[in-house]
């Protein structure tokens, strides 16, 4: 059962002061299902964050359409299902990780007894519950990674959306966002994330495409496709060989 | 309404730990010292002076807070990216937008409160070391100042609110808040000179316009100045704090609605 | 090479160099700067747009400006000069401006703009703008009304202001009778003594309580010179040629000494004067 919907789903940025316009994404139609994990691999600046932005209500689309759970990402109700973390992750200087989450459970209208438990289940799975009342600031990169990660599971939404979700990491932390996912997968949440990670994805994803230049070139079932031989580098290779290079 | 009200919690706390607040507040100590002693330099008004220095301290240490502090809560969020950290919540753009406020209008009640607190030692003080028969000081006139400048202050935050939602970058609508602030204190004085038509300069009628159009637009920041009125005891008209009051609803209403709207159509690419 | 051995001693020379440095600098700096404290005076309408919302503290500044220059002054013992009177009504002017109802800046103007520099209408153009600003304020209307009778020869129009502070709360309860005095009778100095030992009581200023102790002795002398001038008067039925006939007559002892240094004689009118020009009333031409 299709839970993402994307029908011919195009953004077109028009820079300032010139007549040049750039195609973000060109015409993307893709349906993820319910309780899969989909994976979005691309070079950069193909277009796999505007996808995912567009996901969120962040930019509209030029043309097309996109719903989840057959309504308009712009609904509330759809923010509630929905678990983002985008690509490096900002905060709030001087908050803790432990109002963060505070913050996370109140703005999704959880009561404070829920939002502490989950909390403090959170931050233990993710090793910050030493770290949980010092200022983000002070956190290194991988710890403002799991704090974000928290922050996208504080509601457990049915949907989680990660921009490269183990960008930055050393190996221990891609191990647990990677162990993470699986589990989320367990409990049959629908998983849509991006990475350059070939590998993980491999690992990971029932399904996965491939975007180029902002066009989607191959949609791919992992298993299936990939059971002869070929690695997912070498598929990904084939399709930008394909397009005849890169843009910049 | 939760998330807007946890939103306002964490833009106040924000402000409050931040440590240019810290410097603002060192600074508002060290005007109220020198007011001590400043007043030494004056003959009969010593309270009129004493109050003064302690409300233009108030005043000047409030507009700093406002214009940085209050910018860099709102405008940063988006040059800074922490935005998204807020927008990807079931919150609307609208809700942001009333949350932020809410949170630096905190922060603005809470500065004022300890800023006036402090400032009334000063006073006091230049009270008690000079008997004045003719003084006429009253604290509840300088109350009522007190409050008029906190009233002032969210009404300038408001108004960078407005700025920061169309603007690129920070720095530009620190430099429009100014700008506006500015303009704001001095328009009512501008209208004054037209009024009186006692000018030796000919204004063309196209002038005049412009000079009354700039008059309603931007925040008559005089209202909410009762400097004079609190150094001398002078009573103020009745109605007067309910108009201001009225005004300052109105126009910081337009302000936040104006930038929840305009966010409302606004990407984060 | 160890860059501490060039850094340290640099930095010593540099402060070393500094401190040298400091007194030729500001030697140079400070021809311009007593210019500048004297010369620069903005129209108001200037100062009250640049002032923003600190108008008040901006009269405060340029009050405590203005005194600090003219205190500066008479520690120097120097003379005033028109140009230096001109640059204290408008800057008193400025402040007042700024500032309605702030006390001080009339108080300075009543004291100099009359008795020194004989600016007696400008003087009375600065304390209405406190009559009309300060209502309940007695104290303006009574110095209007003083200047009116001693300076400017005018009885009628210092009774009616004296009357009108009268109204005021806190006035002299014999200010009526006083009005009533002075319109019909012409003992000038008497009174001045009078109303300049009441000033000089309720003023906490030490420089200038003795600004007003000074006069008070100059017109005290005044008015004995005056009274013995009476006397000679009954006695001869003509006044005196000059002063040093009353020593001759016996009807003082000595001539009295001018605090202001100068020397006291009668003038063709008969009224007493002094060649230091400042003990007596000038009266308006």
């Amino acid at each position: 059962m299709a839970i993402i919907e994307m029908e011919s789903l195009t953004k077109v940025y028009k820079k300032e002061f010139s007549r040049k316009k750039v195609c973000a994404l060109n015409s993307l139609s893709l349906k993820i299902d319910e309780g899969e994990v989909f994976g979005f691999l691309g070079p950069n600046g193909a277009g796999k964050s505007t996808t995912i932005k567009m996901l969120l209500d962040l930019i509209r689309p030029t043309s097309g359409k996109v719903t989840i759970g057959g309504k308009k990402p712009s609904h509330m109700s759809v923010k509630k299902m929905i678990g983002y973390l985008p690509e490096n992750p900002y905060f709030y200087d001087h908050l803790s990780a432990r109002e963060l989450l505070i913050f996370g459970g109140r703005s999704c209208n959880m009561d404070s007894d829920t939002i502490k438990e989950r909390s403090r289940e959170l931050l233990d799975e993710l090793d910050l519950t030493a770290a949980m009342k010092r200022p983000l600031r002070s956190y290194s990169k991988g710890m403002v990674q799991r704090a974000g990660l928290a922050l996208s599971l504080i509601h457990n939404p049915s949907i989680l959306i990660f921009d490269e979700p183990m960008s930055g990491l050393d190996p221990m932390g891609r191990k647990k966002v990677f162990d993470l996912i699986l589990k989320l997968k367990e409990e049959g949440k629908t998983i849509f994330f991006s990475s350059h990670i070939l590998h993980d994805i491999e690992r990971l994803c029932d399904r996965a495409a491939i975007l180029i230049n902002g066009n989607l070139n191959r949609l791919l079932d992992v298993k299936e496709e990939l059971s002869q031989g070929e690695t997912l580098e070498d598929v990904f290779m084939e399709e930008v060989n394909k397009t005849g290079g890169l843009r910049e | 309404m939760r998330g807007v009200l946890s939103l306002a919690y964490i833009t106040f706390v924000e402000g409050i730990r931040s440590r240019a607040l810290f410097g603002i507040f060192i600074m508002a100590l060290l005007m109220f010292a020198v007011t001590v002693t400043l007043t030494n330099l004056f003959m009969r008004d010593i309270v009129k002076v004493a109050v003064d220095l302690s409300l233009a301290t108030i005043s000047f240490s409030g507009l700093l807070m406002v214009i940085f502090i209050g910018n860099s809560l709102l405008s940063k969020d988006i040059d800074k990216r922490t935005i998204y950290m807020v927008i990807s919540r079931p919150l609307s753009r609208g809700q942001y937008i009333w949350g932020k406020f809410f949170g630096i209008f905190l922060l603005v009640i809470a500065a004022v409160i300890f800023l006036g607190i402090l400032s009334s030692l000063p006073v006091y003080f230049a009270g008690l070391s000079y008997e004045n028969p003719e003084s006429v000081f009253k604290w509840s006139i300088y109350f009522y100042a007190i409050v008029l400048i906190a009233m002032k202050l969210a009404l300038i935050a408001s108004v960078t609110i407005f700025f920061s939602s169309f603007t690129s970058t920070s720095f530009i609508s620190l430099m429009l808040t100014i700008a506006a602030y500015i303009i704001g204190t001095s328009t009512e004085t501008v209208k004054g000179f037209l009024d009186a038509k006692t000018q030796v300069i000919e204004i063309s009628p196209l002038m005049g316009y412009v000079i009354n159009g700039v008059y309603y637009l931007f925040p008559n920041l005089a209202t909410f100045d009762i400097k004079l009125q609190a150094s001398h005891g002078l009573a103020l008209p009745e109605g007067y704090i309910l108009w201001a009051m009225v005004y300052w609803f109105f126009y910081v209403g337009l302000m936040v609605s104006a930038a929840a709207l305009i966010m409302g159509r606004r990407e984060f690419p | 090479m160890n860059h501490r051995f060039i850094m340290v001693p640099l930095f010593i020379l540099l402060i070393i160099g500094y401190i040298l440095v400091l007194p030729s600098y500001e030697s140079s700096r400070n021809a311009i700067r007593v210019e500048e404290v004297k010369g620069l005076t903005l129209p108001p309408a200037i100062i009250k747009l640049l002032s923003l919302e600190y108008r008040s503290i901006a009269a405060d500044f340029l009050f405590v400006r203005v005194s600090q220059f003219y205190g500066g002054k008479i520690g120097r013992m120097e003379d005033a000069t028109p140009e230096d009177w001109d640059w204290l009504h408008r800057n008193l002017d400025l402040v007042t401006e700024l500032d309605p109802y702030f006390q001080d800046p009339y108080f300075m103007g009543n004291a100099f703009l009359t008795w020194d520099a004989g600016m007696y209408d400008e003087a009375e153009a600065l304390l209405l703008k406190a009559v009309n600003a300060r209502p309940w304020d007695w104290n303006f209307p009574f110095f209007i009304g003083f200047n009116r009778f001693f300076f400017m020869g005018d009885n009628k129009g210092g009774a009616d202001y004296f009357l009108m502070a009268s109204e005021r709360p806190g006035a002299w309860s014999f200010l009526p009778a006083l009005a009533a005095r002075l319109y019909y009778e012409d003992k000038r100095t008497e009174t001045a003594i009078a109303f300049l030992e009441k000033i000089w009581q309720g003023e906490k200023d030490p420089r200038a309580k003795s600004y007003y102790a000074i006069r008070l002795d100059a017109l005290s002398k005044v008015l004995f010179l005056e009274k013995a001038i009476q006397v000679y008067e009954d006695r001869v039925g003509l006044p005196p040629v000059n002063l040093q006939v009353l020593v001759d007559r016996r009807i003082i002892k000595k001539l009295p000494q001018d605090p202001y240094g100068g020397e006291f004689y009668i003038d063709k009118d008969g009224t007493v004067k002094s060649t230091s020009k400042m003990a007596h009333i000038k009266k308006k031409e």
